[in-house]
């Protein structure tokens, strides 16, 4: 059965280039434009990964990481968030709230299956 | 601004690199584990890289690009600075320098030739040192509920080296009652074999770190085999762990053992702490340099204005004289001020065009290494007085000559190690190198340890090669002297680098066109020094004003021992040495400068007229000249391509009073007067 990953950014492209490459590595794609979007599609589906951007409106990609957590469905689940080499301190920041990993932006696809496969096995 | 402009400053700086590259690998043999050093030769390696990029020099970017990928591995510990390293890259550097020379003058450079270089340094790369670590990794409990699996963390591993053992230690798993199944209660310990650093490995565990105790550190090559003491008697069961670790906090550092062990006190300790504190701060300082680039251009003009203050201040000065009756003081007291004023400003011009020999000095420990290996000779190049300051022309001019002196110290000077040996000397051969200001001159001197001057073989060559006709009569100086004659050379094997002959009288020439002298001091057995004296600059020289006829000759200073009129008794003619004047008993030979000169005079006979005593090569001459007018500064004009090459005039200058006169040239008027009489 295909695993599925949860993708949230409130850019289209890139929620688009994610999902692309990752449907096309074999992979169901849920899409999120932002935190809060991300908790209401959950309902109850089985999620294998989150991969999360950071800066987002309503609510930002730390606080969808700490919900998460809080959530006992998401307590094991890998959150990677992406992130771009200049937030050292958000990345810390997601640390501290739970996430597993992260992708430095901008990646290329093969970069972006490589942590996936890493994290769903 | 001009592309052309941009590319100048590029050439600039790409040299000074390039030159800061040489001295680094040079000096990184001797300190092998100076890490600031080995980083100042990256970065230099780096600059000329990332310009050359920037320039669309793709050749010069591409080459220093597999010479910095080979710093880089040094300076990360990865190569260790071997010989065989250093060469490659000392080899790299002189390319390099083609590399830009060739697109300084406009050339194309043939980059096939770098082809070989570049695949010896691809291979040295595959050197690097494989590195073992012990990583001691006790993760955080609630790694699970991060969604992080152990397993992915030594996947990660796998990227980065060899994971050669791998321990997992389950004795703090509790019992099935008391075990929950969200935490995490294995540690492991794994040694990784990689060419990667510590950083490197670090960033595997970066997102684990939290909450997690990760131990990184280098095992040692013995140890690598050998499992660690501590760690042998926790596996065995005779220590805990923390034991262990209490122990190994208890070490104390080497100064602490040396201290206790009474060999030094904590004074020494201390004081070589702190000198190597300073080291480092000195290297530092280096590295951040407080120097401008001017154009040589500009630099020469404004030196070319100074000059013409001088003159004018000259002019202002002798119209004052001639008019002086009705001036009030006070414009006496004015000019004064304003002759100082003008000195000073003259003075910390001609400063801007003054560099420390040092850099050219650094450029011959190259020289002497590489020679001194393919001479089978054992010698140290010391270097002392670095910081003396030359006129750069003076610099640029004194090179040549002084890889000559040092060619000839390897060569014919400092014996091979058997024979130093077995003359009691130490196997090591010394070569001094020095500068030293006194006066109004700077000094530079070549010593060696060596043989010394060998006397009768001089004399035997030089009366074969018909330099001399008989030996009778000459002075030790004047004997050593002989081999700064054209077509000398006692070397009995011709060598690649000396022993053909050219050389020392071109050394001699060279140095003499910058108003320069050499001396000789040699003892058998003990060595030779050739000592160099220079003006401290070429421009400005204080000169003796003199009148042949309706002409004003200028004699520099530096040459003249004095000036007197013979008493008509004094005034002798000699069979062998033609006119002579007894200054003092001392019989000194003539020459009359008019005729020199081949122009007309207004007096005759010396007792009339006033005679210049001067010096060159250990002997008087006395020059004729009509009047003395005065002794002042002059600043030396070059006469220009206009006037064909005249060895009796060494340039013109204008005088205080707007006349023109020259400069003449002592060693050049000896040496034409000299002629003319063997003749």
């Amino acid at each position: 059965m295909a695993k599925t990953v949860l993708i949230v950014d409130d850019s289209t492209s890139m929620r688009q280039l994610v999902s692309f490459t990752l449907k096309d590595a074999g992979y169901e794609i849920v899409e999120a434009v932002n935190g809060r979007d991300a908790l209401n599609k959950l309902n109850g589906k089985k999620i294998e990964m989150v991969i999360t951007d950071l800066n987002m409106p309503e609510m930002d990609g730390i606080e969808l990481i700490r919900q998460l957590r809080n959530n006992s469905g998401f307590r094991f689940t890998p959150i990677v968030m992406l992130t771009t080499e200049s937030q050292e301190s958000k990345k810390q920041e997601g640390k501290r709230a739970g996430a597993s990993g992260w992708i430095v932006k901008p990646f290329t696809p093969e970069q972006l299956i490589a942590v996936v496969k890493k994290f769903v096995r | 601004m001009d592309i052309e402009k941009l590319l100048n400053v590029f050439i600039d700086e790409a040299i000074e690199r390039i030159a800061e590259i040489e001295d680094g690998l040079l000096e990184i043999e001797k300190s092998p584990q100076d890490r600031e050093l080995i980083n100042a030769i990256f970065r230099a390696a780096h600059t000329i890289k990332g310009s050359s990029g920037t320039f669309g020099l793709t050749d010069i970017s591409r080459f220093t690009h597999c010479m910095e990928e080979i710093l880089d591995l040094m300076r990360h510990d990865k190569l260790a600075p071997e010989k065989e390293i250093i060469n490659a890259l000392l080899e790299s550097t002189d390319i390099l320098k083609e590399m830009i020379e060739a697109l300084a003058s406009g050339k194309s450079f043939d980059f096939s030739r770098c082809e070989d270089l570049i695949n010896t340094m691809e291979n040295l790369k595959s050197r690097r040192e494989l590195k073992q670590f012990k990583i001691i990794f006790i993760p955080s409990p609630d790694l699970f509920k991060r969604g992080i699996e152990p397993a992915i963390i030594i996947e990660d591993l796998k990227n980065v080296g060899e994971i050669v053992d791998i321990q997992a230690y389950s004795d703090e798993v509790p019992t099935l009652s008391e075990f929950n199944p969200e935490e995490l209660y294995l540690r492991w310990d794994i040694l990784l074999k990689t060419d990667r650093d510590e950083a490197d490995i670090k960033e595997v565990f970066e997102f684990v770190e939290e909450g997690s105790k990760i131990k990184i550190f280098p095992v040692s090559d013995a140890e690598k085999d050998v499992p660690f003491l501590g760690q042998m008697l926790i596996k065995e069961g005779v220590v805990d762990p923390e034991d262990v670790d209490a122990a190994l906090k208890t070490q104390k550092r080497l100064g602490e053992i040396l201290v206790e062990e009474g060999k030094v006190t904590s004074e020494d300790i201390e004081r070589v702490i702190a000198k190597q504190r300073n080291k480092k701060m000195e290297s530092f300082k280096k590295s951040i340099s407080s120097t401008i680039r001017v154009d040589l251009k500009k630099l020469d003009h404004l030196i070319n204005i100074v000059g013409e203050m001088v003159i004018i201040h000259s002019m202002f000065q002798q119209t004052i004289h001639n008019n002086g009756n009705g001036m009030s003081e006070r414009l006496d007291v004015i000019f004064n001020q304003l002759q100082r004023i003008g000195k000073d400003i003259q003075e910390s011009v001609m400063s801007l065009r003054m560099l420390p020999v040092g850099e050219v000095f650094h450029r011959f420990t190259r020289l002497v290494r590489e020679l001194s290996e393919t001479r089978n000779k054992s010698i140290e190049l010391i270097i002392t007085g670095e910081e003396t300051e030359l006129d750069k022309g003076v610099l640029e001019k004194i090179t040549d000559p002084l890889v000559h002196l040092i060619r000839n110290a390897i060569d014919h000077g400092i014996e091979p190690p058997e024979e130093r040996v077995s003359k009691g000397k130490p196997a090591k051969g010394r070569i001094h190198l020095s500068a030293f200001q006194l006066g109004d001159s700077v000094y530079i001197e070549v010593e060696d340890d060596g043989r010394g001057l060998d006397k009768e073989r001089i004399l035997k060559k030089a009366l074969s090669a018909g330099l001399i006709n008989s030996a009778a009569g000459l002075t030790d100086e004047q004997i050593f002297n002989l081999i700064f004659q054209p077509g000398f050379s006692t070397a009995e094997k011709v060598t690649d680098i000396s022993g053909r002959g050219v050389g020392m009288d071109v050394v001699k020439k060279n140095i003499e066109s910058l108003n320069g002298k050499v001396f000789i001091r040699t003892k058998p057995d003990a060595g030779t020094t050739i000592s160099i004296k220079l003006p401290l600059t070429l421009a400005i020289i204080d000169g003796l004003t003199v009148s042949i006829g309706d002409e004003v000759f200028v004699i520099p200073i530096s040459s003249v021992i004095e000036s007197l009129r013979p008493d008509r008794s004094n005034v002798k003619t000699l069979n062998e040495k033609g006119e002579v004047i007894n200054v003092r008993d001392e019989y000194i030979p003539l020459l009359r400068l008019h005729e020199i000169l081949d122009i007309p005079a207004q007096k005759m006979e010396p007792w009339e007229a006033i005679v210049v005593v001067t010096s060159y090569e250990g002997k008087k001459y006395c020059l004729l000249v009509d009047d003395l007018i005065g002794q002042q500064q002059i600043v030396i004009k070059n006469l220009g391509n206009a006037m064909p090459k005249v060895r009796d005039i060494a340039g013109g200058t204008i005088l205080g009073d707007g006349k023109v006169a020259l400069v003449l040239d002592v060693p050049g008027i000896v040496e034409m007067a000299t002629k003319a009489m063997m003749n």
